[in-house]
């Protein structure tokens, strides 16, 4: 039991003693300039500055961002074949000028119907208010009037009852 | 404890004071003008930018850093208030002295000032005075009790080996740094990969070539490969990315919003209460003049990286140099420590209060009456910084008090341990207790005094502390790690529950929310998130019929299961083994099985799993408890003999960084990504912000009726609170939905894992559970009136 306990307190635990470094390779030497030559082509090489700039800069997110403008008011009943004004925001975050169409349309009762569409150029971080009047012809609730990019995957829509 | 022989080849030792006017002190005084020179100037140049605004890029922060941590930790390292210490330890008293002055120097101008008509005592002006005060004050002091630096020497005397580690540590740095950029720009991880392996080899050679290389190299080593395994975490993300750094990072924006810290801002947050996520960032940031967010993600993590030095220091009390960055090792190797706590910086700055306060508990150095003092002083850091860390702290203090009474009833125990009353000159084992029932009942009454009577917080932990006990309610999946685990639910079992129990609240609310006919059309059923493809290395593996998946599983559930295993051990053969006793002293093996009961005691009852997290908990044990795994390991491979149980040890603790740091999985793959690696998995969906939200809820902040109307969103929605400075105001909530608790008249917002995945994440009983979103409930009850792509507004 004893000579266990001893065991367990051996040098691995106690061992503090500093010793004399043992002269090694001067690895340094080559490394340093290979180190240095690896740096220099990177830069050189167009993927590779890329790489470098992925790895040191902030890259921008892009995208397209729909919105309505009077979210919070949106027309909560419609009457068939009479005007409404609807108004929304494109808004350009893709980096590059972009030519947009927005297109509205109507979906009720399994049938679509478009109500309008213009195609307007937006320059970069650009916005484009759109207003415009609409007459949708949906007889049966609930009526669904959408606004969409063609070309980008961005929808926004709204849900209206029907008035006699 | 160091050495007479490693004290003495410390680069720093008091200076003797010379007798006035003696030849050698004018000399000294001639020849040193320039680094008392060159400091003014460095102070007087950060003054300016502050005060200006100017924002200068890495200079700026650099200066600003310096002024109000940097050069004040340095007078205080450089003085001899810390004699006997070695270089990490002083590096911790230093800091800890240096953040607590901060904080209580931000406490009473926030106080005080409001007073004498200034009522933004946090802004740039008054936080510039406390840095020049307290950089003036440190000077003063350090003028009077000098410690001779040897910078020179100790640079001109690097061994080989010491270079070739200081380089590879520093270069796993900008490694990752890199990395986490990539990442964040949606390209490989290639380069974090390189930061880990780096990581791996330098504590591998570390470990090789221990005894070539001296203890201030060791502790800066430690400290850069700690600042990696933080910053590949934290740097995730170009805004706030985490759990509970959204929190706080709202709190932090509110005080430094209104240039002050009040506590009735936000009355019922206990993050409010916490000084080192409100008054202390609010100070650093007036300072740095950097993003926000990076007061957090980069300023914190470079205060933080010191904790595992700590560990290191602590260890190296009672244990080789061995032994001590093994125990390293794991600390840093955990996974809570690179995963968690960069979003968790109050805890970090709580964890840098524990380690100091138990480097002062066994300063054998210090009288029993200094190293109460400490103890006391480093509470009052803890409980200002974090309140939870303080309570599992004065947890362990009383359990260990109580643990060294009983086991000093035991005659074959406390035969060997005669109390005596002499201090400094006694050995260990007989050096008189520092944790006594008066030094118990002052760090009570600063929890008291601050939890209770001046933030109100305590009460929170109190019914915490009751349901733990009375409680029959789920516990955390964590404590499946453990090795005595019990149960918890499965988490389709907790989302079924809690279907139901929201379809009967919805019912019962009327029209308030979405009907519940409609919703109960919907279901939501329980999701598992998809594991990383299997890599080349690992469909060579599964060819040779090695299941990788299983594989990945088994290594972190064994090596979850075998740090246990090795505590146990550990502390059984410390008890029972008259050497390791004499060598540890009986207050720190009661320290220690304080810290074991704490443990136990968060994973036995589950309300407390749920509420501080066993795996939080388990980090803070391992600052006192690391090496005691390290014995435990070595005692179940002793009869591989000497050399190979040390071999043994050395290789099942590089294996278990190698997979908790995600180095093996990534490698491999087959299991579930983590964020410091990849842009997917658990923490990502959850966690991650992405840009388009950030533009979301730029366009929602401008909308009227959002706050009387609410907002929900699909997942934890801390991280899109509004945090503009114009529109923090604590009054804007935004409450996590469960699809059968859609408000009718509230907004929705759903963010990028819900839209690109249609995955959203409900927390239940601590975990993170991830469910189906029914995208058709929404379309059918509500308007679409946002849409960018990577997030979606409905009103």
């Amino acid at each position: 039991m004893a000579g266990q306990r001893r065991r367990l307190v051996s040098n691995t635990v106690t061992a503090e003693v500093m010793q004399p470094e043992p002269a090694g390779r001067r690895w340094w030497v080559f490394l340093g300039p290979l180190a240095l030559v690896a740096l220099v082509l990177s830069f050189a090489i167009p993927s590779g500055r890329h790489d470098w700039a992925l790895s040191l800069f902030r890259q921008p997110t892009r995208y397209t961002a729909l919105s309505f403008n009077r979210a919070w008011a949106l027309p909560g009943s419609i009457v068939p074949y009479q005007p409404m004004k609807i108004s929304f925001t494109i808004n350009n975050q893709e980096g590059k000028t972009e030519s947009y169409r927005y297109v509205v349309t109507q979906t009720s009762g399994g049938s679509s119907l478009m109500l309008g569409k213009s195609t307007k150029t937006i320059a970069s971080s650009g916005s484009w208010k759109v207003s415009t009047v609409i007459r949708p012809t949906c007889l049966i609730a609930p009526c669904r009037i959408e606004v969409s990019l063609p070309g980008h995957p961005e929808i926004i829509d709204f849900l209206t009852a029907v008035k006699a | 404890m160091t050495s007479t022989r490693e004290r003495q080849s410390s680069p720093i030792y008091p200076r003797k004071q010379s007798s006035p006017g003696s030849r050698r002190s004018a000399r000294a005084a001639k020849t040193n003008w320039w680094p008392t020179a060159a400091s003014i100037v460095l102070v007087l140049a950060s003054n300016v930018i502050a005060l200006e605004g100017w924002r200068v890029p890495f200079v700026g922060p650099a200066l600003g850093f310096w002024l109000i941590l940097g050069y004040p930790c340095y007078l205080s390292y450089t003085s001899s208030f810390w004699r006997g210490a070695s270089d990490g330890e002083r590096a911790g008293y230093s800091v800890t002295v240096v953040l607590l002055l901060l904080l209580l120097a931000g406490l009473f101008f926030n106080t005080a000032l409001p007073w004498f008509g200034i009522y933004h005592p946090l802004d740039t002006l008054p936080v510039i005075v406390i840095a020049d005060l307290l950089d003036v004050a440190l000077f003063i002091l350090r003028s009077r009790f000098p410690a001779r630096m040897r910078w020179r020497v100790l640079i001109r005397s690097l061994g080989q080996r010491e270079g070739r580690l200081l380089v590879a540590s520093a270069v796993c740095v900008p490694l990752v740094v890199l990395g986490a950029t990539r990442l964040n720009n949606g390209a490989g991880d290639q380069l974090t990969l390189a930061g880990l392996a780096c990581m791996l080899v330098t504590l591998a050679f570390l470990l090789r070539w221990q005894r070539w290389v001296r203890e201030g190299v060791i502790s800066v080593v430690i400290y850069l490969i700690s600042l990696s395994a933080l910053l590949m975490t934290s740097l995730r993300g170009w805004s706030v990315t985490g759990h509970d750094i959204q929190g706080e990072y709202l709190v932090f924006q509110l005080t430094a919003a209104h240039g002050r810290w009040n506590i009735s801002t936000l009355p019922h947050s206990t993050y409010n209460a916490c000084l080192s996520i409100t008054i202390l960032p609010t100070e650093i940031s007036r300072v740095v003049q950097v993003y926000d967010p990076d007061v957090f993600k980069l300023f914190f993590q470079i205060l933080f990286a010191l904790c595992p030095v700590l560990v290191y220091a602590i260890s190296r009390r009672h244990w080789s140099k061995f032994i001590s960055i093994l125990a390293v090792i794991y600390f840093v190797g955990f996974p809570t420590f690179f995963t968690d706590m960069p979003y968790e910086n109050r805890q970090e700055i709580g964890f840098l209060f524990v380690s100091a306060g138990i480097l002062a508990i066994t300063n054998y150095w210090w009288t029993t009456r200094q190293r109460r003092t400490g103890l006391v002083i480093a509470a009052l850091g803890i409980e200002l910084s974090h309140y939870s860390t303080m309570y599992v702290f004065l947890g362990i203090l009383v359990v260990g008090w109580i643990g060294a009474r009983l086991l000093a009833l035991l005659p074959w125990y406390s035969r060997r341990y005669p109390r005596s009353h002499s201090d400094r000159t006694a050995s260990r084992g007989v050096v008189r207790y520092t944790v006594n029932i008066g030094s118990i009942v002052a760090v009570a009454a600063i929890l008291v005094a601050w939890g209770g009577l001046a933030t109100g917080t305590a009460g929170s932990a109190l019914s915490a502390i009751k349901s733990a006990f009375s409680s029959n309610g789920g516990r955390s999946g964590d404590v499946l790690y453990g090795l005595l685990h019990g149960s918890a639910q499965p988490p389709q079992v907790l989302l079924s529950q809690y279907r139901q129990e929201t379809l009967k609240q919805n019912a019962a609310a009327g029209s308030f929310f979405v009907p519940v006919a409609l919703a109960a059309q919907y279901p939501t059923p329980y999701v598992t998130l998809p594991s990383l493809p299997l890599t080349k290395a690992g469909r060579l593996l599964t060819e040779h019929g090695i299941p990788v998946s299983t594989v990945n599983q088994d290594v972190r559930q064994g090596a979850a299961k075998d740090e246990q295993l090795f505590i146990a051990v550990g502390i059984v053969s410390i008890i029972a083994a008259a050497g390791f006793r004499r060598r540890m002293g009986a207050e720190f093996i009661a320290l220690s099985i304080g810290s074991i009961v704490m443990l136990g005691l968060m994973t036995v009852l589950p309300q407390l799993s749920v509420e501080y997290g066993v795996l939080r908990a388990f980090q803070e044990a391992l600052i006192m408890i690391a090496p005691v795994l390290v014995i435990g390991s070595l005692t179940v491979f002793a009869p591989l003999g000497e050399v190979w149980r040390a071999r043994a040890a050395t290789v099942v603790c590089l294996g278990v960084f190698f997979s908790t740091t995600g180095l093996m999985p990534q490698l491999l793959g087959g299991y579930p990504p983590q964020l410091n690696l990849n842009n997917s998995g658990q923490y990502y969906n959850t966690y991650y912000v992405h840009p388009q939200e950030v533009a979301a809820v730029n366009w929602l902040a401008n909308k009227p009726g959002v706050v009387p109307d609410g907002l929900q969103a699909s997942s934890p929605p801390n991280r899109f609170n509004f945090l503009a400075p114009s529109d923090v105001t604590g009054r804007q909530f935004v409450i996590p939905v469960f699809p059968t608790l859609i408000e009718r008249k509230a907004w929705l917002l759903l963010d990028y894992a819900t839209v690109t995945t249609h995955h959203a994440t409900a927390t239940l009983d601590g975990d993170l559970v991830n469910y189906i979103f029914p995208m058709g409930l929404v379309e059918n009850s509500k308007n679409l009136v946002y849409n960018n792509g990577g997030a979606e507004i409905y009103k």
